[in-house]
Order: structure tokens, then sequence, then C-alpha cells
């Protein structure tokens, strides 16, 4: 964060104060007498930021108004470690009462797009998001008040925000925490998880009996209809079979009758149409054939009867063959389907001894025809055939029933008993479903609270491993914190001993040339005398303020560089109060090229040496109230 | 190494402050990790992103703009 112009009115002893055109590198110098207004330039920059100064508590603040005045405002326009450029107003009055506004600038006018932040708590978070640092990091950094420059407080959040390492600690904590609740949700869940997994154990039920048991019904009540349908059917076709054995042996004499009158009349009508053609194209020549075997009388008798006669029976004949050839086939026809039906007839039968001879229990599951075995006292066709002579006849019949040579009587007697076996199957399959449809639904009680159980177990394992999971990813995380802070100090270390190398020599005239923090942040001094690193207090009072001023400087930079402030101010308010001319001297001429980050130094004192080059000299006034540079 | 080791999807532009310098020692202790015994990517991977959602202050100063 740079400065880039800084206007107070009614702030302490002034009435009105403009800072204007501040460099972004180099030395600014604050000079002046005692109660000048030197302090209260930072102490104006501070009130600015942070709503308070570091010497007058909330209590006392509105004593920064000027005496004679209402209400002091303080207006800062500034750069941020991103480049964006605000311009901050904060206001007080004599009762305490305080105001804020932040506004975005655009070479340094107010972005019109965006409207002001005027709420007190969102600029304060504003301004900390800005910054990236909070007031204490502030106090003990950038803003060095005229106070004894004191050794940073190695427990103190300030020291770890300065090492880059101030969220880690909160954020461990936060995952210990989470921790713990993880823990607590996966203990709680775990006996409630073993009680469920124990009541399911306890079900023992098997995942393929009730698919086996349901399968089995639909074969039970398949095979059921399949017997009604039988039955129904041998009935149907007992009666049509003893009337049409009568039909078939009418339908089959009478093929046999005609059948032998289509084989006479075909030849006949034949020889007569050859003989009319003959006698009616040919007729010298067939009267020359015939009368070589015929005398006079005869041949002319022939001639007279061929020539009334030969056309009408040849006609005659033709129709005749045509009606018997008619009547054979229209037999033939009805011949066929009666042996159809009877072919049909005999399937049947040959399908219900089929079905009396075999036992249901080969047609379903093993276990589940044992659990049936259970059920069923006494005889079953689960396990019992009818007597086999009942049916002894019933193969021959079926063999005869086809061609209608079987005795109807015999049919009827064997429809009977293969009827009668047939209903006993099919009234006992029914009893057997009913009890099957029973344990199905028991087992399906079972299953759904089986379900219940496992649906249950499947969401607190779910929520186990969740917790789990958590656990893991956040004791991951604390241990990469762990090494990220560790590795975060060391490298804090290595530069506040590296940029205080660049520091230290110039501030103690060459005397001490190193600093070096350890793991718990207490400080050591390398003495180029001694060769030796000193404890802090081993050195004299002198020398550890400018020893604290070098670390100041460093910690300053890793600070502003961890919090993503790559271009700092930093405000030192009487920093060589105890320091010799010549020290002074020294200091001033390393401080603008002791870091690239903290570019912009505000130094307070009394006076400067004259040969001293600045960036820019502010003199405050003894006697006026204000200050306009 | 394994693209996956080299957590290229962890852009360092893209974060700064506390989290870039989380971002960038985890480019190099990752390396570290993934000798270990037991490593896993994946939990690694989450537990980068759980860390970098803490350090990251969701709430932009934009967003405090834009809801005032």
């Amino acid at each position: 964060m740079l400065i880039n112009s800084l206007y107070a009115t009614n702030f302490r002893k002034y009435h009105k104060l403009e800072i204007e055109d501040i460099p972004v590198k180099g030395v600014i110098t604050v000079a002046g007498l005692n109660e000048s207004g030197k302090t209260s330039i930072g102490e104006s920059i501070c009130f600015v930021l942070f709503g308070r100064t570091f010497f007058l508590d909330k209590k006392n603040l509105h004593k920064i108004v000027c005496w004679g005045s209402d209400i002091a405002e303080v207006t800062l326009n500034f750069t941020t470690g991103q480049g964006e450029s605000y311009c901050l107003w904060r206001s007080i009055d004599r009762n305490g009462e305080m105001n804020v506004s932040l506004q975005k600038t655009t070479k340094g006018k107010p972005d019109e797009t965006q409207a002001p932040l005027k709420d007190n708590d969102k600029v304060g978070l504003a301004i900390s998001k800005l910054l990236s640092f909070n007031y204490d990091a502030f106090a003990n950094s950038f803003y060095l008040a005229q106070r004894e420059l004191t050794s940073p407080d190695p427990q103190s959040d300030t020291i770890k925000q300065m090492a880059g390492i101030g969220s880690y600690a909160a954020i461990t904590d936060e995952f210990n925490h989470a921790n713990e609740i993880n823990e607590d949700a996966i203990s709680k869940l775990l006996p409630k998880r073993d009680e469920t997994q124990t009541t399911l154990d306890a079900i023992k039920l098997d995942e393929t009996w009730l698919p086996d048991m349901v399968d089995a019904e639909i074969t039970l009540g398949s095979e059921q209809q399949l017997r009604e349908n039988l039955i129904q059917e041998l009935n149907d076709n007992e009666q049509p079979f003893k009337d049409n054995k009568k039909a078939y042996g009418f339908s089959t004499k009478i093929r046999g009758l005609f059948g032998f009158l289509s084989k006479i009349l075909l030849p006949v009508l034949v020889i007569l149409w050859l003989m009319w053609i003959a006698n009616q194209f040919f007729t010298d020549a067939f009267t020359g054939l015939i009368g070589s075997v015929m005398d006079g009388a005869n041949l002319e008798t022939y001639s007279s009867l061929a020539r009334t006669w030969l056309l009408p029976a040849a006609i005659v004949s033709t129709i005749a063959y045509i009606l018997s050839f008619f009547f054979y086939k229209n037999a033939n026809s009805s011949i066929e389907a009666l042996e159809h039906e009877a072919s049909s007839f005999s399937g049947s039968m040959h399908e219900g001894h089929r079905y009396v001879t075999t036992l249901v229990e080969t047609l379903l599951p093993e276990r589940v025809v044992q659990k049936m075995h259970e059920r069923v006292v006494g005889e079953s066709t689960l396990q019992v055939l009818p007597p086999r002579e009942q049916f002894n006849n019933l193969d021959q019949l079926v063999n005869d029933t086809p061609g209608y040579k079987a005795d109807p009587e015999e049919i009827s007697a064997a429809i009977a008993r293969l009827t009668s076996a047939l209903k006993k199957q099919d009234g006992e399959i029914e009893d057997l479903s009913k009890g099957l449809i029973e344990d199905i639904n028991q087992e399906k009680i079972r299953s759904d609270k089986a379900g219940v159980l496992r649906s249950s177990l499947k969401d607190m394992q779910r929520i186990m491993d969740t917790n789990q999971y958590n656990i893991d990813i956040q004791t991951i995380s604390i241990g990469m914190l762990q090494r990220a802070a560790s590795d975060s100090i060391q490298l804090f270390n290595n530069n506040i001993a590296k940029t205080s190398a660049k520091t230290l020599p110039s501030f103690t005239e060459g005397r001490y040339s190193k600093i070096r923090i350890a793991e718990d942040f207490s400080v050591q001094v390398y003495s180029d005398e001694k060769h030796g690193y000193m404890d802090f207090d081993e050195i004299s009072s002198g020398t550890q303020r400018q020893v604290m001023l070098a670390l100041r400087m460093a910690m300053s930079e890793e600070l502003a560089k961890n919090t993503g402030n790559d271009k700092q101010f930093i405000f030192l308010d009487e920093p060589f109060a105890f320091f010799d001319q010549t020290r002074t001297r020294s200091t001033l001429k390393a401080l603008p090229d002791i870091s690239e980050v903290i570019s912009q130094v505000w130094v307070v004192a009394q006076e400067f040496p004259a040969d001293i080059e600045v960036n820019k000299a502010i003199v405050c006034p003894l006697d006026e109230t204000e200050l306009r540079v | 190494m394994s693209a996956e080791l080299e957590l290229r999807w962890l852009k360092t532009e893209e974060v700064r402050g506390a989290a870039k310098r989380f971002v960038k020692f985890c480019k190099e202790d990752v390396k570290t990790q993934a000798e270990q015994e037991n490593f896993e990517i994946k939990k690694y991977q989450d537990a980068v992103k759980l860390v970098l959602h803490k350090l990251d202050d969701s709430m932009s100063v934009e967003d405090l703009f834009n809801a005032d």
C-alpha cells in the first residue's frame, strides 16, 4: 500500500493539512520542533485507516478534534498492492461519533460507476481485505509510533502474520475442532451401525430364496392352468369323438364307392370320346377299320348306333365321372377333418397321460419342494403318482384314436380316469400354491425389513465414511499446514537475516552485521568484534534500538510480501531518538535502498542533516495551524 | 514425474499473500510426500483445496461494494 495524498481538517493542531505529490519511492522527511504537529501526520494516517491512533483509545479518540472545532476529518488517497486506488475518508465529532466512506478512484477521481461504501463495519472489513493486515500488525511494522522500540512478542499474532503463518494456526485449530466433531459423529454412529448389522444378521435372509419361491409359484400356476385346460379339452372332445366315429365310417364308405366309380368311368369316357372323334372326323378310315372285323349288316347297325348314341354316351359318362370324383373328394376331405380332430383328441390324451405320470416336484427347485414336503401331510402328487395300471391301455387308445379304431366306451372310461387324476393334481397344486403364497408373503415381509435395515446401514456407513474422509483430509491438511508453517518460519528467518544484513552495518557503523531469529522468535545479533552471536539483552540499549529498527524494517518487508503488498509505505516516528549524528546520517543514506518492497519511507525527526538528499521534505510549522505541501 | 504430482491446476498467479506462498509450498511438498507410503494424490489435492478455501477470503472487496 502506498500513500498518494493526505488531507485533514481540524485534526489535532491542524485546521488544515494537505500533503500531495507524495513520491511512490524514496524518503519523505517530516521535520519540526516539539509540538509542531509531526506526530499528528502519522496519527492521521492511523486514524483514517483503522479508526484509532496509537496513543488514544476509543474512549478518548474524540480528543483528536482540533480545539474549538466540532468535527475532525481525514482523507487518504492510496494505492493497494494490486494497483487499485481508493479514497478513504473518516470523521469524528466531539461525542466520538465516527463516519467513514471508501470510494474506488481512477486517475485520482472517484469511480462514478460504484457508490461509496459508508457502513463502518463494511469499510473496516474492506480495509482489512485491501491491506491484508490488521491494526496490531500495522502498529508492529509499518507504523513506528514515537515510543520505545521493543522486540516483537514471539507468541503474538503479529509475528505470525509477519511470517505469513497468521492464518495457519487459526485454520489448524479449526481443523482440529472439525476432527473432534467428525470423530464424535463416528463414535455415536458406530454402536448404532453394529446393532443394525446384528439385527440384519439375525434375519438370515437368503437373497435367492424369495425369487425361487416366486418362480415356483409361477410354475405351479402355469401347471394348474394347463391341467384345467386339458381337462376341458378332454371333456369337450369325448362326445364329438363318439359322433365323429359314425360319420367317419359313412365317409369312408362313400369315399370307397365313388373312388371305385371314378376309376371305372375314367377309361370308359376316354374310349367313348376317342371313338366319337374317330367316327366324326376320320369316318372312312374308322369304318374301314371296323369293317375289317365286322360283316356288312353289323357294320350298318354299328354305324347307325354310333351316329345316334356315341356322343350322348360320352357326355353322360363324363358327367358321371365328374360327379363321382366330386363325391370322392368331398368324402376324403371329411375324413381328413375327422382324423385331424381325432389326432388332436389323441394328443390331449397323450398330454394328460404325461401329466399324470410326471411328479410335480420335478418341475420345481429342490429346496422349494423340501419346504412343500414340510407342509403336505399324507400322500400327494408331489411325491406319489396314480397307480400305473389305471392307464395301461391308454397308449393303445392314443394310437387307435386318430383312425377311429378305438372303442368309444373304452375312451370314455379312460377319459374319466384321466380327468379324475388331473383334477386331483389340480386341486393339490392349488393347495400348494396357497401355501407357497403365504411363504412368499412372509418372506417379502422379512425381505422388506432387511431392506430397511440395509438402507439404514448404508446411510450410516455413508455418513461414517464422509466423516472419516473429512478426518483424513483435515489431518493431511494439518500436517501440510505444519510443514508450510515450518517452511515459512525458516524462510522468514532467512529473509530477516538477509535484509538485516543490508541495514544493520549502516545502523551500527559496522559493529553488528547480522540478526538471527530463533524458532521461538527470540533475537540474536552477530557481533563482528566478538565474532559470535549475542543475545539481544547483552547489547547496549542504544544499539538495541538500532537493531530493533533494522529488525522492524526487515519484518515489515516480510509482512508486506506475505500480504501481497509488493510496494509498501512505512512511517517511522522519531526512529533516531537514541542515534548519534553519524549513525543517523548513515541510516538516512541507507534507507532509500534498503528494500524494493518498503519503497515509500516516511521519517519523522526534529531535524535532518542538510546534506542528506530526500524525495520530499515536509517541515511542520510551530505556530501555524495550516500545512500545505 | 507425473502431471498429477506437478499440481498443474494450482496457479500461483490466481492467489496472493499467504495463499500464494502456500501454493508454492505445496508444489514442492507434494514431491516429498509422494515418496511416503500410503500417499494418495486425490486426498492430498483435496487437502490443498480445503486449505486454500480457508485461506481465501471468499467475499471480495468488490462484493462488499456491490452488496451495499
